[in-house]
C-alpha cells in the first residue's frame, strides 16, 4: 500500500508541475490544475475499486496486457535486450514490461501512470485550444470536460493502451500546431519537433495499425491547405517529411504487423494464413459486408440509450447505467453543436481545424467499417475522437459569422 | 435579467429536448435480445446416471453482444464439466480454448470461451468472429449425478431453455438416448413450460422432443421416467418408490394455471407487433428521408442555378475594358483576383499611392538583401482618394521616420515585440476592412441578388446540418448528398460578390492585362497608355502577380534597373508575406 501511495503522490506532484509549466502565463491556471488533480484522484479511486478482487483476476484487455508485461519484465531481467523482446498483442505491453522490470510488478502503478498520461492529454488539449486563440475560459473548459468524461476515466484507469493512444493523438496535433504557429522556434527545434511527430506516428501505428493513415492523411491535408494559404515553405517540408516517413512505416511496420493485429475481424477458418493478400481480402470482405450508413450511425451513436443496461461491464449497476446514459445524451448534444463548429472552421478556412476534422472523419470511417458491431466496442474505439471533437463544440462563432454575413458586415474573428 | 434567464433556459432546454426526441425517434431501435433459429440437443444417458450432452445452437441474432451465451441448467448435487466448445465458421468447426486468468497466451479474441458457475446454472460465454450478429456454437458437456435413481424408477429431469433466459428460440429438437433398450411402454415422457410441443418415444431407447418455438417467459423442461435397472451403476437417490410422486406432480402440473404461459405468448405477440411496426416505420422513414434528401439537394442546386442566372442579368450592359483598369485601386484589383489583401495588396497599394504622387518610392540595395522605402511628398490633397488609400497614406505617415521616410521591411517585417505585432495586426485588419468596404460599396448586389445570396447562405447551412443529422441518426446513405450540396451552396453564396457582373468584367480585364504582361518580348503587345507611369506599372504588376514579368515589357519603361526592381520586389514580397502571416497567425 505504501508503494501505491508513493506512486500516487509522485504523479500528483508531477501533474501539478507540468500544469504550472504549461500554463504559466494564464491567470486561471490554479483552478484548472486543482480540477486536473481531482480528475487524477477519481481515476486512482476507480483503480482501487476495479482491482478490489485482486489485480490478477480483474479486467479483460487490461488483465491480458498486465500478464504479457510480467513476462516482458521476466525477459528483461534475464538479460534479453529491448529490441529482442518477444511480446504479444501490442507494443504497449513492452512499455509496461519495462516499468515492471525497473520498479517491480505492480498493476496499480501501471494504471496510475495511465491516469497521469490521461491528465497530460487534458493539458495538451487545453494548450491546443489556447494556441488556436480560443478564449481562456473555453479552453480550460474543454480540458476539464475531457478529464472528467466518465468513459474516459474508465478507459484510462486500467492497464489498457487507450490512455497512450489518446495522448499520442493529442500530442501529434499539439506538436504540429507548435511547429507552424511558433515563429520563434529555432531550426533545430523545428527539426526535433518534426522528427517527434514522425516517431509518434510510428508509435501510434504500433498501437493501432490504421493510425498511420488517419494521422498522416489528416496532417497532409492540414499542411497542404496551410501551404496553399500562406506559401510557407516550412509547411511543405513538414508535409513531405511526414509523407516520406509514412511510406516507410507502411512498407515496414504495417506490413509486418498486419497479420497479428487482433482488433481486425479476420477470418479464422483458415489456419496459418500468413499471406498478406489473404488478410487484406479478409478486411475488404468485412468492409463490403457492412451497411456503410448504419455502421457510421453505430460508431457515432452506440450504445443507444436502451442498450446501456446490456453493456456487460456495467449491467445491474444502476449508478453506472445512469452515468453512461447521461454521457451519451451529452455526447449527442455535443455532436449536434459540433456541426456549427465544423461550419465555422470551413468559413474561416482554418487549415488546422480542417486537418483535425479530416482525422476525425477518417478515424471514424475506418472504425465504423472494420470494428465489430458491438456497442461496447464502438464506445471504446470512439473515445479517440472525443478530444478533437471538443475543439468543434461551439455554436456561437458560427452564429456570429452567419449573422454578420446576412447583416452585411464582415464575419467575426476567431473567438 | 429575466430575458437573460429565458435565453439561458432556451439554450439548454431546447437542445436537450431535441436530443431526447431524436434519441427516442432516431436512435431507438428495439432491443431484441438473443434469437436462436435452430437448437439441437442430443443427450446420451450412461448407466451410471451421467449425461453426455451435445448442444448445437444457431444464433440468428446475438443481442448486440460480441459473445454467444448458453445457459446450462444445474440442479442440486449435479456437477457440470464442459468438454469441448466449437464455433462453426463457413462449415468448418473451430475448437475454442477456455479463457481464464493466467491463460493469457490463448487467443482471447477469437475462438475462446469462459465458464461461470452460478447458483442453479452454468453460464457459458463463447467469443468468436461472429459476423452480422450471427453464429453457430456447439458445446459438449457432461452432467454428473443427473439421473435420479429410486427403488422403482429412474428419473431424468432437465431444463434446456431456462425460464429467465429472455430470448427467442425456434426449431428446438431434443433427442435423449437411454443406456439400453427397454420396453417402450415402460418409458414415460413429459414436457413442461410450453403450450405447444411434441414428445415421442420413438423406440425402446430414444425419446424425442420437438418444440416449434419459445418466447421469453416460456421454458423447456423435459422429464422422462424409465426403469431404474437401466442405470444400475448410478447411486440410489433415495431408497423409496417414486413413481406415485411423479404421477402426482404431473397431475398437479397438468391441472395448474398456465395463464403465465399464455401471458408470455401474448407479450411476445405484442412485442413482435411492436417490432414489426417499428420496422415498418423505419422502412417508411428511410424511404421518406431518401426522397427528402434527394429532393432538397436537387432543389438546393436549382436555387443555386437560379441565383447564378440572377447574377448574369444585365451583365452585357456593364462595360469595363483594359483602359478602365486605373479606375480600380491596385489593392482592390488584388482583392478581386485573390479574395484577400495580404502583402501584395499592401505593396501594390503603396505603389498606387506613389503613382498618384503622394509618396516617392526608393529601391534600396544592401548587399544581397534589399528593401523599398517610401518618402512622403508635398502633395497631400487626399480629397479624391478612396477610404482605403487614405488609410494607407495615414499609416505611411504614422510609421515614417523624422525625415519622412517609411521603410517597409524595417517597419513591418522586423517587428519582434508582441505589442507592436498586435498593433500591426489591428492596422492590417482595418486596412483590409476598408479595401473590402470600398469594393462592396461599388459592387452592390441588387435586391434579388441579395435575396438569393441570403437564401443560399441559410439553405446551405440547413442542408449541411440536415445532412449531418439525417445521415447519421437515421442511417440514410442518400442524406450524405446534402453535405456536399449544402457546402457548395453555402460557399457559392458566401462568394457571390465575386460573381457579379462588376467583378467578372474587372477580373476579365485584369486577366487580360496579366496575359499581356506574360507575352514574350518578341510578340507584339500594345501597352495601354496609362501604364507609362513607372509606379502605376509596378503597382498593377504586383496586384496581378506579374511583377516578375516586368522585364518582358519594353525596357524604356523602367530603364536599366529592371532586374534590380524585379529582385527587390520579389524579396520584399517574400519578407512581407512571411511577417504578415506570422502576425496574423499569432
Amino acid at each position: 500500500m505504501l508503494e501505491q501511495i508513493l506512486w500516487m503522490l509522485f504523479l500528483m506532484a508531477l501533474s501539478a508541475i507540468v500544469g504550472m509549466l504549461l500554463f504559466k502565463d494564464k491567470p486561471n491556471k490554479i483552478w484548472f490544475i486543482i480540477f486536473a488533480e481531482l480528475a487524477l484522484i477519481i481515476r486512482f479511486i476507480f483503480t482501487f475499486i476495479m482491482f478490489s478482487n485482486g489485480t490478477e483476476y480483474s479486467g479483460t484487455d487490461g488483465l491480458i496486457y498486465h500478464q504479457v508485461a510480467k513476462d516482458i519484465a521476466r525477459q528483461l531481467k534475464s538479460g534479453v535486450p529491448v529490441w529482442d523482446l518477444k511480446y504479444e498483442y501490442t507494443w504497449y505491453t513492452v512499455l509496461v514490461g519495462i516499468q515492471y522490470a525497473i520498479f517491480g510488478v505492480n498493476r496499480y502503478a501501471a494504471s496510475f501512470v495511465n491516469s497521469f498520461i490521461s491528465i497530460l492529454s487534458g493539458y495538451y488539449l487545453t494548450s491546443i485550444a489556447l494556441k488556436l486563440k480560443f478564449k481562456d475560459r473555453r479552453s480550460f473548459l474543454i480540458g476539464t470536460i475531457y478529464m472528467f468524461i466518465p468513459s474516459m476515466i474508465v478507459w484510462t484507469a486500467d492497464t489498457r493502451k487507450e490512455s497512450l493512444i489518446f495522448f499520442f493523438v493529442i500530442l501529434v496535433w499539439y506538436m504540429a500546431l507548435l511547429i507552424i504557429k511558433d515563429r520563434q522556434l529555432p531550426i533545430i527545434g523545428q527539426v526535433l519537433l518534426i522528427t517527434g511527430v514522425c516517431v509518434l506516428i510510428w508509435l501510434s501505428t504500433l498501437l493501432r495499425i490504421y493510425m498511420l493513415y488517419t494521422l498522416s492523411g489528416a496532417l497532409f491535408i492540414y499542411l497542404m491547405l496551410y501551404y496553399i494559404k500562406t506559401q510557407r515553405k516550412l509547411a511543405l517540408i513538414f508535409c513531405l517529411t511526414v509523407l516520406a516517413f509514412s511510406l516507410l512505416i507502411n512498407f515496414t511496420t504495417v506490413m509486418n504487423n498486419m497479420r497479428d493485429y487482433h482488433a481486425l475481424a479476420m477470418d479464422r477458418s483458415k489456419s496459418g494464413d500468413e499471406d498478406l493478400d489473404e488478410e487484406l481480402s479478409s478486411i475488404f470482405a468485412t468492409i463490403m459486408e457492412k451497411d456503410v450508413a448504419a455502421s457510421i450511425n453505430c460508431f457515432l451513436t452506440k450504445p443507444y440509450l436502451e442498450d446501456v443496461p446490456y453493456i456487460t461491464d456495467i449491467a445491474a449497476n444502476t449508478t453506472a447505467i445512469i452515468i453512461v446514459k447521461a454521457e451519451m445524451l451529452l455526447w449527442y448534444l455535443g455532436l449536434v453543436i459540433s456541426i456549427f463548429g465544423i461550419m465555422h472552421a470551413f468559413i474561416k478556412w482554418d487549415p488546422y481545424l480542417i486537418g483535425v476534422l479530416a482525422f476525425i472523419v477518417s478515424y471514424g470511417l475506418i472504425n465504423a467499417l472494420i470494428s465489430e458491431d458491438v456497442p461496447d466496442t464502438y464506445y471504446r474505439y470512439r473515445a479517440a475522437i472525443i478530444a478533437p471533437m471538443l475543439l468543434f463544440i461551439d455554436y456561437k462563432s458560427f452564429y456570429k459569422d452567419i449573422k454578420a454575413l446576412i447583416m452585411g458586415k464582415q464575419y467575426s474573428q476567431q473567438s | 435579467m429575466k430575458k437573460k434567464l429565458i435565453k439561458i433556459l432556451a439554450l439548454t432546454v431546447v437542445p436537450f429536448i431535441t436530443i431526447l426526441l431524436m434519441t427516442v425517434i432516431g436512435f431507438a431501435q428495439p432491443q431484441y435480445g438473443y434469437r436462436i433459429s435452430d437448437y439441437e440437443v442430443a443427450v446420451s444417458i450412461a448407466d451410471n446416471g451421467e449425461l453426455g450432452v451435445t448442444e448445437k445452437v444457431k444464433y440468428s441474432f446475438l443481442g448486440n453482444s460480441n459473445n454467444a451465451v448458453i445457459l446450462i441448467d444445474k440442479q442440486d448435487g449435479e456437477e457440470i464439466e464442459i468438454k469441448k466448445v466449437y464455433t462453426q465458421i463457413k462449415d468448418k468447426l473451430i475448437e475454442c480454448e477456455q479463457l481464464s486468468a493466467g491463460q493469457w497466451d490463448a487467443n482471447v479474441f477469437n475462438g475462446t470461451y469462459s465458464v461461470l458457475h452460478e447458483n442453479n446454472l452454468v453460464r457459458l460465454k463463447v467469443y468468436s468472429t461472429f459476423k452480422k450478429q450471427q453464429g453457430t456454437v456447439i458445446v459438449e458437456y457432461i452432467v454428473k449425478n443427473s439421473v435420479k435413481r429410486y427403488r422403482d424408477i429412474a428419473l431424468f429431469d432437465r431444463t434446456f431453455i431456462l425460464e429467465d433466459w429472455n430470448g427467442y428460440a425456434s426449431n428446438i429438437d431434443i433427442e435423449i438416448k437411454l443406456p439400453k433398450y427397454t420396453n417402450a411402454a415402460n418409458i414415460k415422457s413429459y414436457l413442461h413450460g410450453v403450450l405447444v410441443g411434441q414428445k415421442e418415444v420413438t423406440d425402446g431407447r430414444t425419446i424425442k422432443y420437438s418444440i416449434p418455438n419459445t418466447v421469453p417467459g416460456e421454458y423447456i423442461e423435459t422429464r422422462i421416467v424409465f426403469p431404474e435397472n437401466l442405470v444400475k451403476n448410478a447411486k440410489l437417490t433415495a431408497f423409496k418408490n417414486f413413481m406415485r410422486t411423479v404421477l402426482q406432480e404431473e397431475k398437479e402440473y397438468s391441472e395448474s394455471d398456465k395463464s403465465h404461459l399464455l401471458k408470455a405468448r401474448e407479450n411476445a405477440a405484442k412485442e413482435a407487433g411492436k417490432r414489426a411496426w417499428n420496422e415498418k416505420m423505419t422502412r417508411k422513414r428511410k424511404i421518406f428521408l431518401t426522397i427528402f434528401s434527394i429532393f432538397t439537394s436537387v432543389a438546393g442546386l436549382l436555387i443555386m442555378l437560379r441565383a447564378h442566372k440572377e447574377l448574369q442579368t444585365n451583365q452585357e450592359t456593364e462595360c469595363f475594358e483594359l483602359d478602365d483598369i486605373p479606375q480600380l485601386t491596385p489593392q482592390e484589383a488584388h482583392l478581386l483576383l485573390s479574395g484577400k489583401i495580404g502583402a501584395r495588396g499592401i505593396l501594390a497599394g503603396l505603389f498606387g499611392l506613389a503613382s498618384k504622387g503622394f509618396i516617392e518610392p526608393e529601391f534600396i540595395i544592401e548587399g544581397k538583401s534589399g528593401s523599398i522605402s517610401f518618402s512622403i511628398t508635398k502633395n497631400q490633397d487626399t480629397e479624391y482618394l478612396e477610404a482605403s488609400e487614405r488609410y494607407l497614406l495615414l499609416l505611411v505617415r504614422e510609421f515614417a521616420d523624422e525625415s519622412g521616410k517609411f521603410d517597409i521591411i524595417k517597419n513591418i517585417a522586423r517587428i519582434a515585440n508582441a505589442e507592436d505585432k498586435e498593433i500591426i495586426r489591428e492596422k492590417y485588419s482595418n486596412l483590409a476592412d476598408r479595401v473590402k468596404s470600398d469594393h462592396l460599396e461599388k459592387n452592390k448586389l441588387t435586391i434579388n441578388q441579395l435575396y438569393y445570396r441570403n437564401l443560399g447562405l441559410i439553405l446551405g447551412v440547413v442542408l449541411f446540418i440536415a445532412g449531418c443529422i439525417i445521415s447519421v441518426a437515421f442511417s440514410v446513405i442518400s442524406a450524405y448528398l446534402m453535405l456536399p450540396v449544402g457546402f457548395v451552396i453555402f460557399w457559392y453564396s458566401l462568394n457571390v460578390q465575386r460573381k457579379t457582373s462588376y467583378s467578372i468584367k474587372r477580373i476579365k480585364a485584369l486577366m487580360e492585362l496579366k496575359k499581356m504582361f506574360s507575352k514574350s518580348e518578341k510578340e507584339s503587345k500594345k501597352i495601354p497608355e496609362w501604364l507609362s507611369d513607372k509606379n502605376r506599372l509596378i503597382s498593377y504588376s504586383i496586384a496581378i502577380k506579374a511583377e516578375n514579368k516586368l522585364h518582358l515589357l519594353e525596357k524604356t519603361l523602367l530603364g536599366k534597373d529592371i532586374n534590380i526592381i524585379e529582385k527587390t520586389l520579389e524579396k520584399t514580397l517574400t519578407v512581407l508575406n512571411d511577417s504578415l502571416s506570422a502576425v496574423l497567425d499569432n
